[in-house]
């Protein structure tokens, strides 16, 4: 939506709907965070005290070690793409791009829906299996 | 002011009823096709970002090539 409102040379909505996906971006980050501090809470923090159940301590320790390392590097991602979402609102804003030069939003936008793809495959992949108990 | 693509729309809701699809699959008890499923819908909502919201549609066989290229490079 903000390559198509830079396209149109709306420059304020072009800056708002970039500063409204960095700010979905950083409430995303902040849910992560507060799980994070629930896990480390339940010691469920690999290598660091970890308490589970006896019979599958080795297995959760290395989901929990899968877990911690792809969303943190999916985390590191995401982070660099709120930066940079609210860098190119603010030269939005100051009306740097129109409807012939827009491409560091075009490309800003790719590099945010590439996290986007990554999260939709860790959460398939950790958030999803074992839900229904069988 | 020009009505915003109907395109970026439709694949948004789309992705929200994939969303909601996935979530009440993976409380059905389906056995060993919980994963399958789950990784199929994944799969659908990452083409329709792919191809809408990163313009993969719009784009020539040679740039298509190239991204699955990357996407195939970042499989384990």
């Amino acid at each position: 939506m903000g390559v198509w409102s830079a396209k149109l040379e709306a420059d304020r909505l072009a800056a708002t709907l970039l500063g409204a996906a960095a700010v979905l971006g950083m409430l995303f980050m902040v849910l992560k965070g507060w799980k994070y501090f629930q896990e480390i809470e339940e010691h469920l923090f690999p290598f660091a005290d970890f308490r589970f159940a006896p019979e599958h301590i080795r297995g959760a320790q290395l989901f929990f070690l899968f877990y911690f390392i792809a969303t943190a590097l999916h985390g590191v991602h995401a982070s660099v793409g709120i930066v940079v979402l609210l860098a190119i609102a603010r030269r939005a804003r100051r009306g740097a791009y129109s409807a012939r030069y827009h491409s560091p939003i075009t490309v800003a936008g790719i590099y945010w829906h590439f996290v986007d793809v990554v999260w939709i495959f860790l959460f398939a992949l950790i958030y999803l299996p074992g839900r229904s108990g069988s | 002011m020009r009505s915003p693509p109907l395109a970026l729309l439709l694949a948004w809701l789309a992705l929200l009823a994939l969303l909601s699809l996935t979530v009440i699959l993976a409380y059905q008890p389906l056995g060993a096709l919980n994963l399958p499923i789950a990784l199929f819908i994944a799969t659908a909502k990452s083409l329709l970002v792919a191809s809408v919201f990163m313009e993969l549609r719009r784009r020539s066989g040679l740039t298509i090539a190239f991204a699955a290229a990357g996407f195939f490079w970042l499989l384990p």
